[in-house]
């Protein structure tokens, strides 16, 4: 089979949409995934203790993801 | 043993001096061969340092000075890359202020050396690789090791990247002025140069992922997301734009590995992607990190900043097409470009906005903090550019604006807007840190510097406003005979006030960032300057702002 530029443009038409679909939906999925927020709730909080000491004297993960913050959508 | 280095360090310099002169002797142009002259007395200095470095306690510090022991973050390139963002800085916008005066004042072409086409890359590189690249560097550094909590990965390859990086731009700059171009947008060095800076850029890539791998933060954090793809894509870009054959070892000229639309569509695949990938993705980086840090707030939704980055960097990548409305490049390839670029809107007012509300319930800091009120004056801009530059995408819009000022006025209200002032918000931030001084030596400069900046913009993008949309409408009105009205000179003489308002514009600008670099002097040698004060600074506490102590067993062995 001959690949011509109108191969290569009907490819780009069908494959390339069907690949951006799923290619969003997993980035949703990755996003909105529940065990993912303790993580994400983490790392929004971490830099600004920022100039902190060494990994002990932070507070842990649990204290950081307390229930009332909800501020991360 | 460290008397062999040394000799065989000095060896190596002395080779490629040898093979610089050779250059220098036997080159096919002069561009070449200025070149190569540069090339070869950076070959004798390091020569000669090599040498004097074999007393052991000599020149090792200075510098090449190494990290001041594991507890500490290593800031010295930060420290040197926020000098040279300083230095090119003023050097590119002197010569935008300049080109911009000749446009209304042709008598200013000065050739061969300092005519337009000649000075206006060095603006347009100084301005976005020098000083753009400098502070993303610089940036990226400090970034990547506060949010892994870890030193620097590769500290003698940090600082190649740092040196070999300003090589490149002095290499880029003073070969615009002899003549030495591809003539490509935005990647004008030639082939040699474009290979040094491919080695510098591996480096750099080597040196920030080994230190996202040495972190101690379980998480990646979402501002080295977007240093990472600028890093990797812009590799990816230089890469593919620059393949080309030159046509001697011993000369700078060389042919391109693409012709025709190929050609002009690889350009602006490039070109506006260097855009995205370059000016707008890492500075998103910026704004991730600093406008948290500095409004002391953690950014309003970290699952936005998610999902802005990825569908940022998917839809970014197929704009380019839309540099190419009304060409040969094939419709349906001009209507994706169209497409995408309008898309793109929404992720990056996703972005604008996450950085925006990250100031909710500390708005007030607007009024008192003049480095807020810098980055808020940003995304602003940012917002402005974005909604613009899909509008511009629009063929319909687009045969208006196309090949008009109307685009310069756009292209310097996101660069000097959005790019300008969140590096400039970024610096006054680093500044204190990294020399540890208190504040800055004087904010009520800082205010001086933003109502400057902000109002030279002001002025740039309003006259260009008008000017392109008096070009566009005077290039394709039509008589009732059906030729056109007007001739090429006409709309040139119509512009002349609106180029003089642009460089008036620009001057404004560029005062602005004198009045930082004394700033930043001042602050450098440890002067507070008294004055009423303008509101707090957020908390800094250097004893805490050290990387966490890695065992003793995952050291590598340097």
């Amino acid at each position: 089979m001959d690949v011509t530029h109108d191969t290569l443009v009907a490819f780009a038409k069908s494959g390339g949409l069907f690949y951006f679909i799923a290619f969003s939906i997993g980035v949703v999925i990755y996003t909105f995934w529940p065990s993912n927020r303790k993580k994400f709730d983490r790392a929004k909080h971490a830099i600004l203790e920022g100039e902190d000491g060494p990994e002990e004297e932070r507070p842990s993960v649990e204290e950081q993801a307390a229930p009332e913050d909800r501020s991360c959508l | 043993m460290q008397a062999e280095t040394a000799l065989g360090r000095a060896g190596l310099w002395f080779g490629i001096m040898l093979v610089a002169i050779v250059g220098v002797a036997t080159a096919r142009d002069t561009g070449f061969a200025a070149h190569a002259t540069i090339i070869a007395i950076v070959a004798f200095v390091l020569m000669c340092m090599a040498v004097t470095r074999f007393d052991p306690l000599g020149s090792a510090r200075g510098f090449f000075r190494m990290p001041e022991g594991p507890s500490r973050y290593d800031d010295d390139p930060i420290r040197w890359g926020v000098l040279a963002t300083m230095f090119w800085a003023i050097v590119g916008m002197l010569a935008g202020v300049f080109i911009a005066s000749q446009l209304a004042f042709p008598e200013l072409n000065f050739g061969p050396y300092l005519n337009f086409g000649r000075v206006r890359p060095l603006h347009t590189s100084g301005v976005i690789f020098a000083f753009g690249g400098n502070i993303l560097i610089a940036s990226s550094f400090y970034v990547v090791q506060r949010t892994c909590r870890a030193q620097l990965a590769f500290p003698a390859l940090a600082r190649f990247v740092f040196w070999g990086y300003q090589l490149f731009i002095v290499l880029a700059a003073s070969g615009y002025l002899f003549g030495v171009t591809q003539s490509r947008e935005y990647a004008e060095p030639e082939w040699y140069v474009d290979l040094w800076l491919t080695i510098v850029w591996v480096a750099y890539l080597i040196v920030f992922v080994g230190t996202l791998a040495r972190r101690t933060e379980p998480h990646i954090y979402v501002a080295n997301w977007f240093y990472l793809s600028f890093i990797i894509t812009i590799a990816m870009l230089h890469i593919v734009n620059n393949l080309a054959v030159p046509v001697a070892w011993n000369g700078s000229l060389s042919y391109s590995a693409f012709a025709g639309v190929q050609d002009a569509l690889t350009q602006w695949w490039y070109g506006h992607n260097a855009v995205a990938f370059f000016l707008t993705v890492p500075f998103l980086a910026m704004m991730y990190y600093f406008v948290p840090k500095q409004a002391e707030r953690p950014v309003y939704s970290y699952r936005l900043s998610i999902i802005h980055f990825w569908s940022l960097i998917f839809l970014y990548i197929w704009a380019g097409p839309h540099h190419l409305h009304y060409t040969a490049l094939p419709d349906w390839a001009q209507t994706l470009g169209m497409v995408f670029s309008v898309i793109l809107w929404m992720p990056s007012w996703g972005g604008m906005i996450n950085g925006l509300m990250t100031l909710n319930g500390a708005w007030d800091k607007v009024r008192t903090d003049p480095i807020i009120r810098m980055m808020v004056m940003a995304l602003a801009f940012y917002g402005m550019a974005t909604f613009e530059g899909p509008m511009l995408s629009i063929k319909a819009v687009n045969s208006l604006s196309h090949y008009t000022d109307w685009t310069v006025g756009h292209v310097h209200s996101g660069a000097l807007g959005w790019n300008g002032l969140i590096s400039f918000a970024a610096v006054y931030f680093l500044v204190p840190r990294l020399w540890r001084r208190e504040r800055m030596y004087s904010l009520r400069m800082i205010n001086w510097h933003f109502w400057l900046a902000t109002l030279g913009i002001v002025f740039y993008a309003a006259s260009m406003w008008v000017a392109g949309i008096t070009q566009g409408l005077m290039w394709r009105e039509y008589g009732p005979d059906g030729y056109l009205v007007n001739s090429f000179a006409e709309t040139v003489a119509a512009l002349h006030p609106l180029y003089i308002i642009r460089t008036v514009g620009g001057a404004m600008y560029l005062a602005g960032a004198l009045i930082m670099g004394f700033n930043i002097w001042m602050t450098i040698s440890g002067r507070l300057r008294e004055e009423a004060p303008m509101g707090a600074m957020p908390a800094y506490d250097p004893d805490k702002d050290r990387p966490v102590p890695r065992p003793a067993a995952l050291e590598p062995a340097e």
